[in-house]
C-alpha cells in the first residue's frame, strides 16, 4: 500500500558476519503505531536488525529506513526518533551513578521529560546513587527502560527487554510500558523469545528464522490463518505435501492426525477434505504457539 | 469491575473484554452510568495494549452498551437500566455457544450435551436438598 | 498516528555534555595525580627550607610531558568500545562529530591539568631561592597540543593501539639489534630510517625543536607543522567513524 505510513520499513536487508547469515533479504514494515514482536531463536537476526536501525552495523545489501529516514545517510536523525534498550548491557558506563547516566542521556535528547524521567525512576524503582556498573541485571534493565522511555521517542526499539526481570518487577514495568503507550503515541519494536511475557501487548508478529523473515502479520491474521488440526484418515495417508505444516502428531492406530497447519481455515479444510482427511476439529491457538508453528515449520529452508 | 483475561482462551482480546464488561452489567457490579476504568488505567492493569481496550469500548459503544463523554471517560448507558432479561438471554447464548464447540470437539452432539447438564443440575439440586435436611436435623 | 519526529541535539549541548562527562571519566586519574603533586609538593618544600632544591628546577626535560600528553587519550577512551556498537555510538549525534567532541573534551582537560602544572610550578619556583628556576613556558602547551591530537589518532584510527604501540616498538628494538649485528652503528643507513619514521623520532624531534627556545618564526613553524599534522592525523582517524557511507 503506497498510502501508509510505515515507522520500520526495511528493503531487502542482508548482513553477514563472517560465514554466519545474520538478515536475509529481510522486509520489515512494521506501521506507525504497532506493537510489532520479532520472534526467533537466538541468532536469528533479531538484534543485528536492530542494530542496523540505529545504524550501529552496516548491512551488506540493503536498507532501512525510520520514518522515511534513510538510517545509513541520516543516522543521528533516525536515533533521534528511538529508544533503544539492547540485549546486552553497555558496561561502557559502569563506573557512573545511575543519575548521572540519565542526566547524560538527557543532554542529547532535546524532547527529554525531566518530570517523567523522575515519575519513571519511582515507579520502577531506580536508584540514583548506585554505580551503573553494581547493578544487578533486573536493575540495569529497569534503568534502560527509563533511559529508552523518558523522551517519548516516537520509536521503541526493545531488544529482550523482561531478560532478568523477576516476574513481579516484569509486570510492573510492562504495566509502565503499557500506561506509555496510552499517552504517547508510539511504535515498538519487540524482540524476544520469550513471547508469552509479551504477547497481550501485540498487535503485529514477524518470525525470524536464520535471517529469512518467514512471517509478518498481524495477530488478527495469525490466529485466523494459524489452527490445530484434527484429522481421522486411512491408515498410511500422507498429508498433502502444499500445506505448511508444523508439529506433526499421529496416534499409534495411524488414523488419527493432528498438525498445526498455516493457511485460511475454510481452503485448508477443504484440501484436507479433497486429500480423503475427514477433519475433526480446528482449533485456534494461542498467539505464543501459533507464532511458533512458523519456526518448527517442516520443510521449511 | 474486575476483568480478568484468560491467556489460553482463543479468542481475540478485545472481545474477552467485551465479555467481562457485559458479565459485569449482567452481575450488577456495573450498573447504569458507571465508569469504566479508562483506556490507561485498564491497559496498565490488564498489560494488554490500550489499542485493545480502546477497541473493545468503541465496539461496546457501537452496540449501546456504553457511551462516551468526551474528555470524562466512558460510562455504562442508562438503556442498561432496562432489558436485563435480553442481555442474560445473550450472555448465555454465548456461554452455550462455547460449550457447544467444547462439546462437538469431543465428539459429543447438541442433545448428549443438554442432557448432561440438565442431569447435572438435577443431582446438585438433590444434594444440596439433602444438605438442608441435613441440617435440619442437627438442630 | 501522527507522528511528530523530534530534533536531533544541537552540536553545542553535545560538546558541552562531553566537556563534563569526560571530566566525570578523569577523575580517578585525577586523584592520582594529585596524591602525587601532593607528596611532590611536600618533597620540594622540605628541600627548599633546607635550601637544597636546586636539583628540581635544573631540568628543562619536557618529554615526560610529551609522553603524558600522548597518552592522554588512552584515559579519555579507556572505556568506550570505539569499534562496536558502544553505548556512545547509540546517542543521536553524528558519530564522527560526537568523536571529534570528545577528543575536543580531552584536550579541554588536559589544558587546564597543564595549566594548573605550570601554576604549580611557577610558584614553586618563586618561593624556591633558587637562581634562574623557570616554570614550563606556555609553548609547551602547544607541543603537548600536537602530542595529544596524534595519541587520539591512534586511539580512533586503530582497535587496539596499544598493541599497535608495543607491536612497533619491539620493530624498532629488533631493528636496533640487527644493526648491531650487522655493525652499521649509529649513523648507518638502518638507523636513519628508524628515526626519520615512526612515533619515537617524532618524539625526540619535537623535544629537540622545543629545547632549543628557537626564535619565534621557528616555532611558529614547527607549532604550525606539528599542531597541523597532528589535526590531519586526527581527521583522517575520526573519518573511519563517518556514518554517511554506503556499502
Amino acid at each position: 500500500m503506497s498510502g501508509e505510513a510505515f515507522a520500520v520499513a526495511t528493503y531487502g536487508l542482508s548482513m553477514r558476519y563472517g560465514r554466519e547469515t545474520a538478515l536475509d533479504g529481510v522486509d520489515l514494515r512494521v506501521s506507525e503505531g504497532a506493537v510489532y514482536i520479532l520472534i526467533g531463536a537466538n541468532g536469528a537476526g533479531k538484534s543485528t536488525a536492530m542494530k542496523v536501525l540505529l545504524n550501529l552495523e552496516r548491512p551488506d545489501a540493503g536498507r532501512a529506513e525510520v520514518f522515511g529516514l534513510d538510517t545509513a545517510l541520516r543516522g543521528p536523525e533516525a536515533r533521534a526518533q528511538i529508544g533503544y534498550i539492547p540485549e546486552q548491557q553497555a558496561h561502557d558506563y559502569a563506573w557512573l551513578t545511575c543519575g548521572r547516566l540519565i542526566e547524560h542521556v538527557a543532554a542529547h535528547y532535546p524532547a527529554w521529560d525531566h518530570a517523567y524521567a523522575a515519575h519513571l525512576v519511582s515507579v520502577l524503582g531506580v536508584r540514583l546513587e548506585r554505580k551503573v556498573g553494581t547493578l544487578s541485571k533486573g536493575e540495569g534493565r529497569r534503568l534502560q527502560f527509563v533511559l529508552a522511555l523518558a523522551h517519548r521517542p516516537p520509536l521503541l526499539l526493545l531488544d529482550e527487554p523482561t531478560d532478568g526481570l523477576d516476574p513481579l518487577v516484569r509486570n510492573r514495568t510492562l504495566a509502565q510500558l503499557a500506561e506509555h503507550l496510552a499517552d504517547t503515541p508510539t511504535t515498538v519494536v519487540l524482540a524476544t523469545h520469550h513471547i508469552h511475557e509479551v504477547e497481550s501487548l501485540a498487535d503485529h508478529v514477524g518470525v525470524l528464522r536464520n535471517g529469512r523473515l518467514v512471517a509478518q502479520l498481524t495477530r488478527d491474521d495469525l490466529r485466523r490463518t494459524v489452527n490445530r488440526y484434527r484429522v481421522e484418515v486411512a491408515e498410511g495417508w500422507q498429508r498433502p505435501p502444499e500445506l505448511r505444516a508444523a508439529n506433526p502428531r499421529r496416534s499409534p492406530s495411524g488414523r488419527e492426525m493432528q498438525w498445526t497447519l498455516i493457511g485460511e481455515p475454510s481452503d485448508v479444510t477443504a484440501r484436507l477434505a479433497s486429500a480423503g482427511a475427514v477433519v475433526r476439529d480446528v482449533t485456534p491457538l494461542a498467539l505464543e504457539e501459533a507464532a511458533l508453528a512458523f519456526l518448527a515449520e517442516e520443510g521449511a529452508a | 469491575m474486575l476483568v480478568n483475561l484468560d491467556p489460553a482462551d482463543g479468542r481475540p482480546l478485545y472481545l474477552q473484554i467485551m465479555d467481562e464488561v457485559r458479565r459485569s452489567i449482567v452481575a450488577g457490579t456495573l450498573k447504569a452510568e458507571d465508569p469504566l476504568p479508562s483506556v490507561r488505567e485498564l491497559a496498565a492493569e490488564l498489560v494488554v495494549n490500550p489499542r485493545t481496550v480502546s477497541q473493545a469500548y468503541q465496539e461496546l459503544e457501537r452496540e449501546g452498551v456504553v457511551y462516551v463523554q468526551r474528555g470524562q471517560g466512558t460510562f455504562v448507558s442508562p438503556a442498561m437500566r432496562r432489558g436485563g432479561g435480553e442481555r442474560r438471554r445473550t450472555l448465555a447464548r454465548e456461554m452455550a455457544k462455547r460449550a457447544l464447540l467444547e462439546a462437538r470437539r469431543n465428539g459429543i452432539d447438541a442433545e448428549e450435551l443438554v442432557m448432561a447438564i440438565q442431569k447435572l443440575a438435577a443431582e446438585e439440586e438433590r444434594a444440596d436438598a439433602r444438605a438442608s435436611r441435613a441440617k435440619g436435623d442437627d438442630e | 498516528m501522527d507522528v511528530t519526529l523530534h530534533a536531533a541535539p544541537r552540536g553545542s549541548d553535545v560538546v558541552r555534555e562531553q566537556i563534563r562527562i569526560v571530566g566525570v571519566g578523569l577523575r580517578r586519574e585525577a586523584l592520582v595525580a594529585a596524591v602525587v603533586f601532593g607528596i611532590l609538593t611536600i618533597a620540594i618544600v622540605i628541600d627548599i627550607f633546607r635550601c637544597d632544591a636546586a636539583t628540581w628546577f635544573d631540568s628543562t626535560d619536557w618529554t615526560p610531558i610529551a609522553v603524558a600528553a600522548f597518552l592522554f587519550p588512552f584515559a579519555v577512551w579507556r572505556r568506550d568500545a570505539r569499534f562496536k556498537p558502544a553505548f556512545l555510538w547509540t546517542l543521536p549525534a553524528d558519530r564522527r562529530k560526537l568523536a571529534l567532541a570528545k577528543v575536543f573534551a580531552g584536550w579541554v582537560w588536559m589544558i587546564a591539568a597543564l595549566a594548573l602544572l605550570i601554576g604549580w610550578q611557577s610558584t614553586l619556583a618563586r618561593f624556591s631561592r633558587v637562581a634562574n628556576a623557570e616554570a614550563m613556558p606556555v609553548i609547551a602547551l602547544i607541543g603537548a597540543t600536537a602530542m595529544y591530537l596524534f595519541g587520539s589518532a591512534l586511539i580512533l584510527a586503530l582497535r587496539h593501539p596499544v598493541r599497535w604501540l608495543v607491536g612497533t616498538a619491539g620493530v624498532f628494538f629488533l631493528l636496533g639489534l640487527l644493526n648491531q649485528v650487522l655493525g652499521l652503528g649509529p649513523d648507518g643507513r638502518t638507523e636513519a630510517i628508524i628515526t626519520s619514521t615512526g612515533v619515537f623520532s617524532a618524539l625526540d624531534h619535537l623535544e629537540r625543536i622545543s629545547r632549543m627556545y628557537p626564535p619565534f618564526a621557528l616555532w611558529a613553524i614547527a607549532t604550525f607543522l606539528w599542531v597541523g599534522a597532528g589535526l590531519a592525523a586526527l581527521l583522517a582517524a575520526a573519518s573511519r567513524h563517518r556514518e554517511r557511507r554506503r556499502h
